[in-house]
């Protein structure tokens, strides 16, 4: 096996010999010290296989004996190259292509991120962009620490933030600032005052002397809490800071207007993708632009560039354009009804987060072309507000 | 036999045994047969005819005709022989 390789390293060449006295011959060859191999006779002479370097040395004793040699076949790796020996452009090529593969090392070819959400991806992103970071740019150690510095001053949300570029690829590590959790600021005296009319349903005084009871009713502005204590006995004063967590039961109440009539930007036609190529701040465009009349509505998004997954050192930026045109619309009573109540409800599920919502209730009044909802929402919430002296 | 003679003896067998073989052993050309065809001839002193059905060896004192079918030299080299085929007969000639 391991001399199969060789040869065919090294190439062979089969040859015949005929005519002559082919056996001295041999003997002069092994004289010499060529290495033959697989010899067989042929009806007029033999046939055998000999390196391709010693091949030319041999026409010398075939002369000598006469003998003739004929090459049957020629086989090895050097014979395989001989055929592309011409053809400059392949090993340039190949050449070419370590040296981009080498020099394109140094360009952005995806930015990976490590630690952050989403969100925070996307504004790290823009800052990157707006500092000229994006893939096919070529990145040096210092525009990356100015750009780090940029987006730690112009963004305090992060308590670190690293720029690490290796082969290609940008890594962003970042994390962000654990909120600082609220202090009560309990020096001074305060007191704690009602900031929505209700009836308290329950008091959980953790300091604080209580003006209220539960069961009571109580209007804005009402003194829930007092931060001061005058003792009958002594008339010294004692004061405090308040803190409390008072529940009442509240009633809110939401309006929303809705039009029956209304002028909207409506899709009419089919939606149009253009393509361009973005590489650094260059931009290729891989459309011909066409002349849109009327209005139309335009969509940018950019996308870093992947082949079968495999990121590319560019990214691709599409534009949708669709045309649009003003339509009016004419809501029915239910539809217009539904859709004021729709916004009602959401907004009121937004402000209620963290109170616990008891019931709630609609009704709605039409007025001149338009619909007019009331929401009515009951729900158990803390109503205290601290207010310092 | 004394006593003198038996330990001569044996001492000769002995010494016999651990001597190397003489030196005219591997002067000479060495034929090594195989039973799957294969002749492999070592110090010999060059092909003297060859065909399909018959090879002869020179090997310096003598000449080997080995004959058979389909006689084939898988490596030639200046003083080794590897014969591959189906051996049929082997003669010295002196």
């Amino acid at each position: 096996m391991i001399h199969k390789l060789w040869q065919f390293l090294l190439g062979s060449v089969k040859f015949e010999i005929d005519g002559g006295q082919y056996e001295i011959f041999l003997n002069d060859c092994t004289g010499e010290g060529f290495s033959i191999t697989d010899v067989t006779a042929t009806p007029l002479g033999l046939q055998a296989t000999i390196p391709a370097r010693d091949y030319k040395k041999l026409h010398q004793f075939a002369y000598k004996r006469r003998c003739r040699l004929h090459i049957v076949e020629k086989t090895g790796l050097c014979f395989n190259f001989i055929k592309y020996k011409k053809r400059i452009g392949i090993p340039v090529g190949i050449l070419l292509f370590f040296y981009l593969i080498f020099w394109l090392q140094g360009f952005v070819w995806t930015i990976s991120y490590y630690n952050l959400q989403p969100k925070e991806a996307i504004i790290i992103d823009d800052i990157l962009k707006q500092n000229g970071i994006s893939q096919g740019t070529r990145v040096t150690s210092e525009q990356m620490s100015q750009v780090r510095n940029n987006i730690l001053i112009e963004d305090s949300s992060f308590s670190s933030l690293s720029l690490n570029f290796v082969k290609g690829r940008l890594v962003v590590d970042a994390t962000t600032i654990t909120e600082k959790p609220e202090i009560s600021n309990n020096i001074g005296v305060s007191d704690i005052v009602a900031k929505k009319d209700g009836i308290i349903s329950s008091i959980e005084i953790i300091s604080g002397f209580s003006i209220c009871g539960a069961g009571q009713y109580v209007t804005k502005g009402d003194l829930l809490i007092s931060g001061s204590y005058i003792d009958d006995y002594t008339g010294y004063e004692t004061t405090n800071y308040s803190q409390a967590k008072i529940m009442a039961q509240t009633q809110t109440g939401y309006q929303y207007t809705q039009p029956m009539t209304i002028t909207e930007n409506i899709v009419t036609g089919e939606a149009l993708n253009y393509r361009s190529i973005c590489i650094g701040e260059k931009k290729i465009s891989l459309f011909r632009p066409k002349k849109i009349e009327g209005s139309y509505t335009e969509n940018i998004s950019v996308k870093p560039a992947k082949l079968f997954s495999l990121p590319l050192p560019f990214s691709i930026e599409t534009i949708e354009i669709a045309p649009v045109e003003k339509k009016t619309i004419n809501y029915s009573e239910e539809m217009a009804i539904e859709k004021a109540r729709l916004s009602c409800e959401t907004q009121m599920r937004e402000d209620m987060k963290d109170s616990n919502i008891i019931s709630f209730e609609g009704s709605s009044v039409i007025e001149s072309n338009q619909v007019v909802y009331t929401l009515k929402v009951i729900a158990n919430e803390d109503i205290g507000e601290i207010v310092q002296r | 036999m004394n006593k003198k003679k038996i330990r001569d003896h044996t001492f000769k067998n002995i010494i016999a045994g651990i001597r190397p073989p003489s030196a005219e052993l591997y002067a000479g050309s060495n034929v090594t047969i195989n039973s799957y065809g294969g002749v492999q001839i070592e110090n010999c002193k060059g092909v003297l005819q060859y065909n399909e059905n018959f090879i002869e060896v020179d090997l310096g004192k003598s000449k080997l005709k080995i004959t058979g079918d389909e006689i084939k030299l898988n490596q030639l080299t200046k003083d080794d022989i590897s014969i591959k085929g189906t051996i049929l007969k082997l003669e010295f000639f002196y």
